[in-house]
């Protein structure tokens, strides 16, 4: 029990020493606050606002009202509540961000580690494709993949994570190769342990600082390229609120409510930025060489 | 002398290290043997073939680069070098074993020495229940003399000897027939030196394991080998017992450089007497006799003729000084 006890204790103090170095960091703990709170209103979306009453609820009465005490934010083109519509897309956006970003890890930590690892032919076909496949836009490829799938949540993460997977394995692939050769790596081979328990449990753990990093900014990536593909009508389908489905219908009404533009726009600016910061502080504070 | 006892034996091996334009021969037609409960002693300068040979008997050397042109390695009867990878995952840490060179770089920096003494083994004993592979890595760090708490520790939390206790910990969690430690004591101090060899040579005893001990330094030989092998450029030049090589007179010149550059405690040298010259580049590698541009008894068939063998007994030399003498 006390050995347990012990190791929880060891593990903690590596993630607090990271912490400390993070909190130094005052750009990346804004970034971490601003995503805190709109986690935060994302997850007690339905709490704070019913999302059948007034997020998709259409009320013409109350069409176009500026942000007032009863409507934060003001209303819509349909008469919905767009606080309410914002932090339920707010849901869905960081869901998007987030599940595509663990996708798009998932894939790209195979696809690397094996060209890393192996080399050779694997490595040529691995990173050709990943050079044919990265000299098109993500936004076009996610573009192209999103039409051929249709509408709807599932498929605009494919659409992402699929543009992503590139840029991942690539990352991956480069940390692996300055692993690979290492000492200990060598040592666990003399120990007769298989290349999928090297890769597994040697290499990886010992990648995670890159790839956290990597990760962090992504999720800013996807989080825009969602934004971008409902803005043009090849993500989330009316009427269900995504910051960039508010946006193409507030275009609308640009010049008479212009805040329509502002809160969702504002989001999806702060939420990309606010990634951004965290990922760059990550960077430094798990680099161990950049110590105090 | 049964055949029995025979546990490795190497012949005629060949090994060629290759890049775009150059061809590297690390190993030239090295014949080895090494007895059960024997300690060998592998001596030479750097890059005379030592890790070579060592990486070779695992089949851990660079794919993509190196090559064994020829030889065989037979490892109780089985040659490593037609065992499938498999066959060889088997005996890598099970039957033989592996210490580094440098215990600062050969631990995984993100797992707990326990872990990873854990994980070498369960690799070879997959039925164990996690009481008992606890049990074990206990027992092993305590025959190494580290206490059982810090087993939760990270490699960064131990000093270079403990670090290197902990590899031979490693090295030897499975009770491997073969452990070759290829310069297990180049990175430590002199003091953790001697520490650490007299511990290797107490669990050698204990266990029965044969070694093959890679280093340079003559002094080690003496102390803990059975045996002995000088490699000069990629081939054994002289192989005896510690008393053939230390005590008798009879030595290849370069040997007798070896013990020449050691400085003696009895005289008042303001210098020492190293060998002349430098490694021949293993790209190009001299006729004849590989020494013959060092040696200071260098004789005109040197330069041509690659020399036989002398023997006497189970002393070996590989010199035209002796050749005459010995047919």
């Amino acid at each position: 029990m006390e050995a347990v006890n012990k190791t929880q204790t060891k593990k903690n103090s590596q993630i607090a020493e990271i912490w400390r170095r993070l909190r130094k960091n005052k750009a990346a703990m804004i970034g971490l606050v601003i995503i805190s709170i709109f986690a935060f209103f994302a997850i007690f979306a339905e709490n704070i606002a019913s999302y059948e009453e007034f997020a998709v609820k259409q009320n013409i009465r109350e069409r176009l009202q500026p942000p007032s005490s009863e409507h934060i934010f003001g209303t819509d083109g349909y008469g919905r509540d767009v606080f309410a519509r914002l932090i339920h897309g707010g849901r869905i956006s960081l869901t998007i961000g987030i599940v595509s970003t663990a996708v798009s890890v998932f894939f790209g930590a195979i696809l690397g580690s094996m060209a890393g690892f192996y080399g050779g032919k694997i490595d040529n076909f691995i990173t050709r494709i990943t050079d044919a496949v990265m000299c098109i836009p993500a936004i076009l490829l996610a573009l192209c993949v999103a039409s051929a799938l249709g509408n709807g949540m599932i498929n605009l993460m494919i659409a992402i994570s699929i543009s992503q997977i590139p840029g991942f394995t690539r990352v991956i692939r480069s940390v692996i190769l300055t692993l690979r050769d290492q000492d200990y790596i060598r040592a666990a081979r003399s120990c007769g342990t298989s290349d999928a328990r090297i890769i597994y449990k040697h290499i990886l753990p010992n990648a995670i600082g890159p790839i956290i990093v990597q990760a962090t900014m992504a999720i800013s990536d996807m989080i825009l390229t969602a934004a971008g593909l409902s803005f043009i009508g090849m993500g989330i389908a009316p009427p269900q609120p995504e910051w960039g489905t508010m946006l193409s219908e507030a275009k609308e009404h640009i010049r008479y409510a212009p805040y329509l533009i502002a809160f969702p726009g504002i989001s999806i600016v702060l939420n990309a930025l606010s990634f951004n910061l965290l990922g760059d502080g990550l960077r430094d504070a798990l680099d161990p060489r950049l110590k105090d | 002398m049964s055949n029995n006892d025979l546990l490795l034996e190497i012949k005629d091996l060949e090994i060629t290290y290759r890049s775009d334009d150059t061809v590297v021969q690390a190993v030239n037609g090295l014949d080895l043997s090494l007895k059960r409960g024997e300690t060998l002693g592998l001596v030479g300068e750097t890059g005379a073939g030592k890790t070579t040979t060592a990486l070779s008997i695992l089949r851990l050397l660079p794919e993509r680069t190196a090559r064994i042109e020829k030889g065989e390695i037979l490892f109780d009867g089985t040659n490593l070098l037609t065992a499938t990878i498999g066959e060889m995952r088997a005996i890598r840490g099970e039957r033989i074993s592996m210490i580094f060179q440098d215990p600062m770089t050969s631990l995984n920096p993100v797992l707990t020495v326990g872990d990873q003494i854990a994980e070498a083994i369960l690799l070879h004993n997959e039925g164990l229940s996690k009481q008992q592979v606890q049990d074990r890595v206990i027992e092993i760090l305590g025959m190494v003399g580290i206490t059982p708490e810090r087993r939760n520790d990270y490699p960064h939390q131990f000093s270079g000897g403990m670090k290197q206790r902990v590899v031979i910990a490693i090295a030897l969690s499975c009770n491997p027939e073969l452990l070759i430690a290829d310069e297990p004591t180049t990175a430590l101090d002199v003091t953790i030196q001697a520490q650490v060899l007299s511990m290797m040579a107490e669990l050698k005893n204990k266990l029965g394991t044969s070694m093959i001990l890679i280093t340079h330094d003559l002094g080690i030989v003496s102390q803990t080998c059975d045996n002995v092998a000088v490699m000069y450029a990629g081939e054994i030049i002289e192989y005896g017992t510690v008393r053939d090589i230390v005590l008798k007179d009879k030595h290849h010149p370069y040997t007798d450089g070896l013990f020449g550059s050691i400085p003696d405690l009895k005289k008042d040298t303001d210098r020492l007497t190293p060998i002349e010259g430098l490694m021949p580049d293993p790209s190009n590698l001299p006729s004849g006799c590989k020494f013959h541009p060092r040696c200071p008894k260098c004789m005109e068939i040197c330069k041509t003729v690659q020399p036989g063998l002398y023997r006497e007994g189970n002393h070996t030399i590989a010199c035209h000084l002796y050749a005459k003498e010995g047919q």
